[in-house]
Order: C-alpha cells, then sequence, then structure tokens
C-alpha cells in the first residue's frame, strides 16, 4: 500500500540533485540529534557532555538492538 | 557547551579513514535513501567492506584515524567482526545518537551492490563517496532479511523518485538473480 503522505513527499523531492537530497537529510537527522540530546540533557542535568553521548548510545542501540531493524 | 558532531562531518571523516587505509567500500543503508528516494532519518552509516581479518596494515590504519576522531573501536573488536562475518558497531563519542555500522562485503549480494557501486559527491564539498545503486538498493530491501515494513517504504519511494534513472533491465536482471521479482512487481503494480 503507498501513502499519500509518500508520493506528496516524493513529488516535492524531484528536481533536487544529490548534494541537495543529502543536505535535506543531514539537517533532518542533525536536527534529531538536537533534540534527543537536549531531552537527555534535560533527564539527567547533571551528567557531562560525555557522560550523557554514553547514555544516549546505550538507549538507542539497544533499543535498535531489540526491534532487529536493519535501517 | 561541548559541540557535538554533525551527520556530515561524520560521513566524510569515516570515507577519509577508509580512503587512508586503502579499503575498498560501498556506503549502503538509510543514509543514501535520501539520495535516490525519501528523505528520512537514520542514526548509523551502513559501510560494507572489501576487508579481510588477515589485513593488518589496513586494519591498523584504519583503526587509528577512527580513533583520532573519537569514534569508539579497537582493532581486536573489527578482526573478531570480520572472523565472524557480523555487523560491527562503531559509536560516535560525539554524537548520542549517530554510529557507523560496518559488515564486510561476503556474499554473492553483497559483491553484486559493490559490483554496482557509483561514485557520487555526496554532499557537493568535493569528497567523493562510493555508494549503492538504486538497483541494487531496491535489491537488497527485499531480499529475505530485510522486507520491514520500512524497507518497502524505502523501495517504494525510490520507484517513485528515481524512475527515470533507473536501469530497469538491470533491476528485472537482479530480481531475478536474488530471488525477489514477485514482490518487486506487486510493488510496481501498487504504485
Amino acid at each position: 500500500m503507498v501513502s499519500i503522505s509518500l508520493k506528496k513527499r516524493i513529488s516535492k523531492l524531484k528536481g533536487l540533485s544529490i548534494s541537495e537530497s543529502m543536505i535535506l537529510q543531514a539537517s533532518l537527522i542533525d536536527d534529531l540529534v538536537i533534540t534527543y540530546f537536549e531531552s537527555l540533557r534535560r533527564k539527567y542535568p547533571d551528567a557531562t557532555f560525555e557522560e550523557l553521548i554514553q547514555i544516549g548510545h546505550k538507549e538507542t542501540y539497544y533499543k535498535k538492538r531489540r526491534r532487529k531493524d536493519n535501517d | 557547551m561541548t559541540e557535538y558532531r554533525r551527520f556530515q562531518e561524520l560521513a566524510e571523516i569515516a570515507v577519509t579513514c577508509l580512503n587512508e587505509s586503502s579499503i575498498d567500500y560501498v556506503l549502503v543503508g538509510g543514509a543514501t535513501i535520501g539520495v535516490y528516494g525519501a528523505i528520512r532519518s537514520t542514526e548509523d552509516l551502513d559501510f560494507m567492506l572489501m576487508l579481510e581479518s588477515s589485513e593488518e596494515k589496513k586494519i591498523a590504519t584504519f583503526i587509528h584515524c577512527l580513533q583520532s576522531n573519537h569514534l569508539s573501536i579497537t582493532k581486536d573488536e573489527l578482526i573478531q567482526g570480520l572472523e565472524e562475518h557480523s555487523h560491527i558497531t562503531v559509536f560516535d563519542l560525539k554524537s548520542p545518537l549517530l554510529r557507523l555500522d560496518l559488515k564486510q562485503i561476503r556474499t554473492k549480494l553483497d559483491y553484486s551492490t559493490y559490483n554496482l557501486r557509483k561514485k557520487v559527491d555526496l554532499f557537493g564539498s568535493g569528497k567523493d563517496f562510493w555508494i549503492s545503486s538504486p538497483e541494487s538498493l531496491i535489491v537488497v530491501k527485499l531480499s529475505p532479511e530485510f522486507q520491514s515494513e520500512k524497507d518497502l517504504d524505502d523501495v517504494r519511494s525510490i520507484l517513485l523518485r528515481s524512475s527515470d534513472i533507473l536501469d530497469w533491465s538491470l533491476l528485472e536482471e537482479l530480481s531475478m538473480t536474488f530471488g525477489s521479482e514477485k514482490m518487486l512487481r506487486k510493488i510496481i503494480e501498487e504504485l
């Protein structure tokens, strides 16, 4: 089944160059990282930068392994 | 505040380290879907490597480069992963989410993906990357170990966006070789 939103998203991307697409994709991922990092900072206000990075990897990596999802 | 790493920087570091180590590779997975299909998030950069566990010099250079750039992996972890033919995770010590996922080129499908790889300046920064062809991406996503709803959506998005640039006869040949022709036909009919 093809979702309407997928078709709409694709129609907006047609005509973009490879680098334009990748820069857009990278900014989406960077925004996700920023949002996640800030949520960790609120959850663990006393943790250092290094500790937050480790907590982040533990949470997301194990979640991914549980899903057995290869993306 | 300490600055965390951006996605493009991580991708470029990984390729720099692979080039410095003379390790041939192909970038596959979610990071390349944005090139041919929909733009979506992913937490890792998936690299398939043409590398054997006995290639000590390449491994030592690669590990040194990764570690110098705050990427967490040891020589033993890489060698063990290569010997076990498993995925090798490299954690980015400057990002809470981003990782490299390394895998040895081993199966017939892996070699096919490698042989059909394309060289592109992915971010328009002057840095070339070897990435999967759209035809290979489709066939991999339709192989038995994938086929999640997200994988099928990736296939739909590539077919919708890249229909003009796809080599349809190659895609047909690959899908027949790797047994995904029925599923591919069904998805095409639904589009």
